[in-house]
């Protein structure tokens, strides 16, 4: 009972210590930066010009789906390092799944493909192609 | 197979009523009246049987839960089976112009009721009886909602609420008497034999008690919880309050007799002056809101709530004389308040207004249809050698035995009842109202009709020994209950004063 | 080790899983919604047609993350069915809007929603659960903001769904916090992940179980953590909505079934009065705040809440009352059939028009205009509040059994409370259905889906006997 609460204080007070950190980096820097209210306070910093236009950009797709296809690939080795590294202990089964695993993802790979997500620029041929076939 | 019969039929005819009607226009009803007549003739072939139940029908329903499919005929189920089929036909015959919408639908939404109603008399499961005490309901709400007067969402809505609210109650009890069976004996079971047999804690025993009496008590409807039946039977088409009055209601007493009572003989007992204090409130009540209204129809449903004062009293007087007086008192009822809603609305028919203040002299304008309705309110005031007057004394007499402060108070009930009947009659027949020459008076089938259940009246008022003899067997084993004999005070040999 | 009896006992996962794979290589090479349609149906039809004989007679521990006994195999088939009646749903959506979007990957993610919740019905590993949990979260994201039909950003309705995909990804995504919190503070404790009693000297496991159930309840839509719940059911495309109301709740509600009688039996003695204000919360709650909705959708959901109330009486009396966990399984699938009806409908009337009109008043006169759908909708409202020969009455009879069984007196006066409020509302769709008819409009597609529906509503609310059988015999 005794160690319960010893514990829980602990955590109380590790809260306590993150709450405050939090709330003095906040307050420090209100307190002691500068305070100066004037027209161009509140827009955004661009390198002394004003600003012109929308921030919100027409960005190309493209750029997401390349990012997002790495962040995939990128996690997939991951996975095939950690059972690289133990290919001995896990043995065929462990080959097996990781054969599954793999599959898997050829065939994500292979609709992305069709999709035309691997297309770089505007025109998506993969696409134009299975339009035509319809 | 009868009893499953007489389920089926009514079932049937709802069933086939939307078909019938591509055949033929009125199809619906004279399908509904030919249901009604072969039930009447099986109950002509089942009466007189022997033993604790004339007829039973068993089968397993769904074992694993102890459910079972169990019906059961005796003497009081017989005698409001019968009621049942007389004031269903009655429904479909005074509906017969009033109802020119729909017309296939309205007879299923009535054939169902009566299905549902036939069967919470006949059920002896528990779950069963649940199951058909919800069912009747439904298209009872629907009658309001659908065919009703203007307020009807308000008055189908709280019919509504109220029965099913207190039917989840009632829904808790039984779990709760289904559960101390399988503690005392292993097995679930929801079967009435079985649970009388069980030896219940006298504190569980009274709440379980309070649950199925607060079901039953809504429905009867007892004082503080009445109040959805005013705005259900003033909104409901004259045919369902036919069907509300003269039967629904029965089947919170029928509940109170057939389960309450045995299932919990003591506790009843404990709880007898609470309940009859309850029904004098209520006998008063009624009466003295039926005095102040001035719609018509409002005015017999507050008649009602003091009628079902009298067969609340009467249960829970708990003796033989009083237990016959309130039995009585629900056919009496049946029939005398079915007919006056009957006649109001044929005087809605005519004069589109139920207001009192709007009307009046009507016997030199309709003096058949007067006459009836005097007739009609002297029944509800308990004149001498009509239904309600056995009734009444009966149940005076024997709650006499048992309180008789509370007695002589709900006699007050008859001058009041005395003086609502009157100032009825005296309001709505005497006295000079707007003339409205070229009314027609009424038709045969009105005549008919209302003729009948006068008859019915006066048959039952002065010749009730085949009555009290139907229910002499159930409510004999009623008081004889085993746990029983500490309880009961002593009462009479039943039925032996006539 | 995984041999051949584990791998047997795995194959439904397994077919869903191919079931996925395979629609999504069939949506890649070949764009055709009917074509999806039917690798995703059959997929399931065959998972569905192979369950019993890949069911082990005995309770199979395969790995120490899922244990493949009756239980599973009670849940597994009541969701494969809940996800073939979603995408049938989904193909009637389809087919009556032709506006050239893809439709085909909705299979795939809900071939993914589906494997979560076989995942979870079989989990007894904290790991199984929170990947099965990430599996539907994941997919119903997507679904939610699917375009069903809608031109992207055009659309208005497409608007809402967007606007409910992001709400549901942000707080879903908080609630799995919580839950991963929870589950931390629970392994700190006892040092493992598996559904097992707690070692008795607990100083983490009543902030690890608090946090869980916080995480559970936001999951559930419980009150006070409901607040997502009418935006997304109004947002999502209806057979997504109708996802999210059974199939997800009831994945969750099984697992913590589970968990509830491997595990935490005597833990959860502590947080009783907190799970018991959470039940009555919802109940009331739910029924309250459904009374003045003028969207079905919404009003649904708020009902919907209130039903997952009735549930976490179930969760109470787990301990207490041999009948609990028997009431909890029947109750989700009398649930799920129930609402899956009363979705399939609404897509049906709701959504004839081109522009869809979820007020209630879209149903104005329905039963003079369609008797059958009328009556229809009038079972299946009956079923919601409970009322006998339909499968919410059982249901409801059950749960209030398990309650009597547990004593738990305070809880069943909420229930009825709430059930009375409740019928306010059921009734009122019913009365504004009765209405005589204002003005006609159609009726659309998908109407036998609703029939079906309904009619198993009505036999198993009448001879629930077949299905009682199969409940798991614990």
């Amino acid at each position: 009972m005794h160690a319960t609460e010893e514990t829980l204080w602990s955590l109380a007070l590790y809260g306590l210590a993150v709450l405050s950190l939090v709330a003095l980096m906040l307050g420090l820097s209100y307190a002691l930066g500068q305070q100066r209210r004037s027209r161009a306070t509140d827009e955004p910093f661009e390198s002394g010009i004003v600003s012109v236009g929308s921030g919100r950009l027409r960005l190309s797709v493209a750029y997401f789906v390349v990012a997002i296809l790495f962040v995939i690939f990128d996690l997939e080795v991951v996975f095939l390092y950690a059972w690289a590294a133990a290919f001995d202990a896990v043995g065929l089964a462990g080959f097996v799944e990781a054969l599954i695993f793999i599959l898997v993802l050829l065939a994500a790979l292979a609709y992305l493909w069709r999709e035309g997500a691997l297309d770089w620029g505007p025109r998506q041929r993969s696409l134009e192609r299975t339009e035509r076939e319809r | 197979m009868i009893l499953v019969w007489l389920l089926l039929l009514p079932l049937l005819a709802a069933l086939f009523a939307p078909q019938v009607e591509h055949w033929r226009a009125d199809g619906s009803r004279w399908l509904s009246l030919t249901a009604l007549g072969l039930q009447a003739l099986l109950l002509l072939a089942a009466a007189g049987g022997g033993g604790d139940w004339w007829l039973e029908s068993r089968a397993d329903w769904l074992p694993r839960l102890g459910i079972g499919w169990h019906l059961g005929l005796d003497g009081l189920s017989y005698l409001l089976l019968w009621l049942t089929v007389a004031l269903g036909a009655v429904s479909v015959l005074i509906s017969w112009r009033e109802i020119r919408q729909r017309v296939a639908f309205f007879h299923c939404n009535l054939m169902l009721s009566v299905a549902g109603i036939v069967g919470v008399f006949l059920a002896l499961d528990l779950f069963l009886f649940f199951v058909f005490w919800e069912l009747m309901l439904i298209p009872m709400v629907l009658l309001i909602a659908i065919w009703g007067h203007d307020n009807r969402r308000y008055a189908a809505t709280k019919f509504f609420i109220f029965t099913q609210a207190s039917s989840l109650l009632m829904l808790i009890a039984i779990l709760g008497l289904a559960f101390a069976h399988q503690s005392q004996t292993g097995t679930l079971s929801f079967d009435r034999d079985a649970l009388l047999r069980l030896e219940l804690a006298p504190g569980l025993a009274y709440w379980l008690m309070l649950g199925f009496f607060v079901a039953f008590a809504v429905k009867l409807p007892m004082v503080p919880l009445h109040t959805w039946l005013p705005d259900a039977h003033t909104e409901a088409p004259t045919a369902g309050s036919v069907l509300l009055a003269a039967i629904l209601l029965k089947t919170g007493a029928y509940g109170l007799l057939r389960f309450s009572l045995p299932l919990f003989p003591a506790a009843s007992a404990d709880f007898s002056p609470v309940a009859m204090a309850l029904g004098v409130a209520g006998i008063l009540y009624g009466a003295k809101l039926a005095f102040a209204q001035d719609d018509m129809k409002r005015l017999v449903a507050y008649t009602s709530v003091s009628h079902m004062g009298f067969v609340l009293l009467g249960i829970y007087a708990l003796n033989g004389m009083a237990l016959q007086g309130a039995v009585m008192q629900m056919l009496a009822h049946g029939f005398s308040t079915a007919a006056l809603f009957i006649v109001v609305g044929m005087l809605q028919e005519r004069w589109h207004t139920r207001d009192l203040r709007q009307l009046g002299g009507l016997w030199t304008q309709l003096p058949r249809l007067s006459g009836f309705t005097l007739l009609f309110a002297l029944a509800s005031l308990g004149l001498p050698g009509l239904a309600n007057f056995i009734a009444e004394f009966l149940i005076l007499a024997g709650a006499f035995q048992r309180s008789w402060p509370l007695t002589a108070v709900a006699a007050l009930g008859l001058v009041g009842a005395a003086l609502y009947a009157l100032l009825l009659v005296q309001r709505g027949l005497w006295g000079g109202g707007a003339p409205a020459p070229g009314r027609h008076d009424c038709s045969r089938r009105e005549w008919l009709v209302l003729g009948a259940l006068a008859l019915a009246l006066f048959w039952f008022g002065l010749h009730p020994q085949p009555v009290l003899d139907l229910v002499r067997e159930p409510l004999v084993q009623l008081l004889d209950a085993p746990h029983h004999a500490a309880e009961s005070p002593p009462r009479l040999p039943v039925g032996s004063w006539l | 080790m995984i041999g051949a009896a584990e791998l047997r006992a795995l194959l439904p996962l397994m077919l869903v899983a191919l079931t996925a794979i395979g629609t999504l290589l069939l949506a890649g090479f070949r764009r055709d919604a009917r074509l999806a349609a039917l690798g995703y149906q059959g997929g399931l039809l065959l998972t569905l047609l192979t369950l019993p004989w890949a069911l082990p007679e005995q309770p199979l521990e395969v790995t120490p993350l899922l244990r493949i006994d009756g239980f599973f195999g009670y849940f597994a088939a009541l969701f494969v069915l809940v996800a073939m009646a979603v995408g049938l749903m989904m193909q009637r959506q389809v087919r009556s809007k032709t506006s050239g979007e893809r439709v085909e990957e909705s299979y795939v993610l809900l071939a993914i929603c589906l494997l979560g919740a076989l995942v979870l019905a079989g989990a007894q590993h904290f790991a199984a659960l929170f990947v099965g949990l990430e599996l539907i979260s994941v997919a119903s994201f997507a679904l939610v903001a699917y375009p069903c039909g809608g031109r992207p950003s055009t659309d208005i309705r497409q608007r809402n769904s967007l606007e409910a995909g992001l709400k549901y990804l942000v707080l879903s995504s908080v609630a799995s916090g919580f839950l991963l919190f929870g589950i931390g503070c629970l392994y700190l404790d006892s040092g493992s992940l598996a559904f097992a009693p707690l070692p008795p000297s607990t100083s983490l496991a009543l902030p690890g179980l608090a946090l869980l159930l916080v995480g559970v309840a936001f999951k559930l839509a419980l009150v006070p953590f409901h607040f997502w719940s009418p935006d997304i059911y109004q947002g999502a495309p209806t057979p997504v909505a109708a996802l999210v109301a059974t199939l997800s709740k009831g994945a969750l509600f099984a697992v913590m079934l589970r968990y509830l009688w491997f595990g935490a039996l005597q833990e959860l003695e502590t947080l009783v009065p907190a799970v018991a204000l959470l039940a009555s919360l919802s109940m009331l709650g739910g029924n309250l705040l459904a009374l003045r909705q003028r969207d079905i959708k919404r009003l649904l959901a708020y009902s919907s809440i209130a039903h997952l109330g009735y549930l976490l009486l179930v969760l109470l009396a787990i301990g207490h009352a041999g009948v609990a966990i028997e009431a909890g399984a029947f109750y989700v699938l009398a649930y799920s059939l129930t609402t899956l009806g009363a979705f399939a409908l609404i897509g049906c009337v709701c959504e004839a028009g081109d522009e869809p009109d979820y007020r209630l008043e879209a149903f104005a006169g329905l039963i003079w205009r369609a008797p059958l759908l009328g009556a229809s909708l009038m079972l299946i409202l009956l079923s919601l509040a409970g009322i006998p020969l339909t499968v919410g009455f059982i249901g409801k009879f059950y749960i209030v059994a398990a309650g009597v069984d547990a004593g738990l007196w305070w809880l069943l006066a909420v229930l009825v409370a709430g059930s009375a409020i409740g019928l306010y509302y059921y009734l009122r769709i019913i009365l504004i259905m009765l209405a005589p008819q204002s003005e006609p409009s159609g009726i659309g597609g998908g109407r036998w889906l609703v029939y079906g529906l309904t009619l198993l509503l009505v036999l198993l609310g009448v001879y629930p006997l077949p299905v009682l059988q199969w409940l798991p015999v614990l």
